[in-house]
């Protein structure tokens, strides 16, 4: 589904991403883990197209038409409703204008805000917010998701939720979650990547980390 | 074009659905206005050259607000990282700001119809002129914007592309002034005419549309969207 070969990424002759490789497969949820700075985000910008890179090492499948994606802190345009923003989005997705209100429909059920869609987004409180970013991402069913600290800021239950809802999502499609925090990455993920200092220093099933705190330190400071 | 249509309605989206975005025109209409219609009845003249010479004094204020947001505020925010990462080209982003930021100011423009209407009944102003001074106008509109979106691609704080783009739109109408021209060498002087809007407006106003004026404003545009496309294309080095 993707594979990304010798990706290495610069800025100012500083390496921030250091040739990276991995496949990920369909169905699969991977957990991109390391400290503040070691290169996740970029990673993750590098994977949307916001950054590229001389050489292409990125290759998707065939049948991957578009990617969602949610970034770290969520931005969202507090002028409009979510019926508002979807719309903005499946038109910049190229959804055609028929197909455009049942897409919508669809990600507002999934991510559950039926009771909100008609209200300003500044008006939501952090958990709607975040699940409209995650139902943005969705719109035009992509068949990869990235998202980059989906959780961050939210209350536990809504954590739990959005858990759940990413879970749900992981059914159709492949998602890679970019997270520094490791009880996230056991819960939700099937695979863990670590990466340090811009390299991947581990990558494996997460049934196969007996100790993933004790990994997760053990392969980060130095 | 849908892209490009859907980013023009959501960034006069952006105007229509926040108070700031009337109050600028409601000041607009008041000072413009006020100052038209307080000489208006000494100088008894069916004519708009104050009119509009108010108005794009207060479009070098005006401008600066309306555009500093456009791309400083989607960086600050990190919205341009969504929408870079959909199939959307820099220049579709840009056109899109350039075409909603554009219809905002028109409405600037269409409060003033009633000023214009209430010249038209006590008197008979010149339509010939009159057409030219809205003509001139939008040129400068679109000349205005396209530099305010330009310094607003430069940085990611709204207030620095406030101080770029008032500075460059002061310049424009101080260094072609009688004031700074008086002073200058005659060959230097007529470089900056040459270079800069006014004179040209000036031109346009009478009535007197030609082929050198309308391609200097669409270079004017199409190099600083261009220039603003590399500045946004420089994330990706």
């Amino acid at each position: 589904m993707l594979k990304v070969t010798g990706l290495s990424k610069s800025f100012s002759g500083h390496k921030v991403v250091k040739d990276v490789s991995f496949d990920i497969d369909k169905h699969q949820i991977v957990g991109l883990l390391g400290p503040n700075g070691a290169g996740k985000t970029t990673l993750m910008r590098l994977l949307t197209g916001f950054y590229t890179t001389k050489k292409s090492s990125i290759s998707w499948s065939k049948d991957i038409k578009h990617i969602g994606y949610l970034p770290e802190n969520n931005p969202l345009y507090p002028f409009l409703t979510p019926l508002q923003y979807f719309k903005f989005i499946c038109s910049l997705k190229s959804i055609p204008v028929k197909k455009q209100n049942s897409e919508i429909k669809k990600v507002i059920n999934s991510c559950k805000l039926t009771n909100v869609y008609g209200q300003a987004i500044g008006t939501l409180s952090k958990g709607f917010k975040q699940r409209v970013g995650l139902a943005a991402a969705l719109l035009g069913n992509p068949g990869f998701l990235i998202l980059d600290e989906p959780t961050s800021g939210l209350d536990p239950k809504q954590i739990l939720d959005f858990r759940n809802l990413i879970k749900d999502q992981s059914k159709n499609r492949a998602v890679i979650i970019s997270t520094h925090i490791l009880s996230e990455a056991k819960a939700v993920c099937d695979r863990i990547m670590i990466i340090s200092k811009g390299v991947i220093v581990l990558d494996k099933l997460t049934s196969a980390i007996k100790n993933l705190e004790k990994e997760f330190l053990r392969l980060t400071n130095e | 074009m849908n892209k490009i249509k859907a980013i023009a309605i959501k960034e006069l989206f952006f105007f229509l659905n926040s108070p700031f975005g009337y109050l600028y025109l409601f000041i607009i209409l008041v000072i413009t206005n006020w100052l038209f219609f307080s000489e208006f009845f000494v100088n008894n003249l069916s004519s708009f050259e104050s009119l509009f010479s108010n108005f794009y004094f207060i479009l070098i204020f005006f401008i600066p607000v309306i555009t500093m947001n456009s791309l400083a505020d989607e960086k600050k925010q990190g919205n341009w990282e969504v929408i870079l990462s959909l199939p959307v080209s820099d220049l579709e982003l840009l056109i899109g700001k350039f075409l909603g930021i554009f219809a905002y100011s028109l409405i600037s423009l269409v409060v003033l119809i009633p000023s214009f209407v209430t010249v038209f009944i006590l008197g008979m102003p010149d339509v010939g002129i009159f057409t030219g001074q809205i003509l001139a106008t939008i040129f400068l509109l679109c000349s205005y914007i396209s530099a305010g979106i330009f310094f607003s691609s430069l940085t990611s704080q709204p207030l620095v592309s406030f101080i770029f783009t008032f500075a460059l739109l002061l310049l424009n109408n101080l260094i072609v002034s009688p004031m700074v021209m008086s002073r200058l060498p005659q060959s230097i002087g007529q470089f900056f005419q040459f270079i800069f809007i006014s004179q040209r407006v000036s031109t346009i106003s009478t009535g007197l549309l030609d082929i050198a004026n309308l391609l200097f404003f669409f270079s004017w545009v199409s190099i600083f969207i261009i220039a603003s496309s590399l500045v946004l294309k420089k994330r990706k080095l």
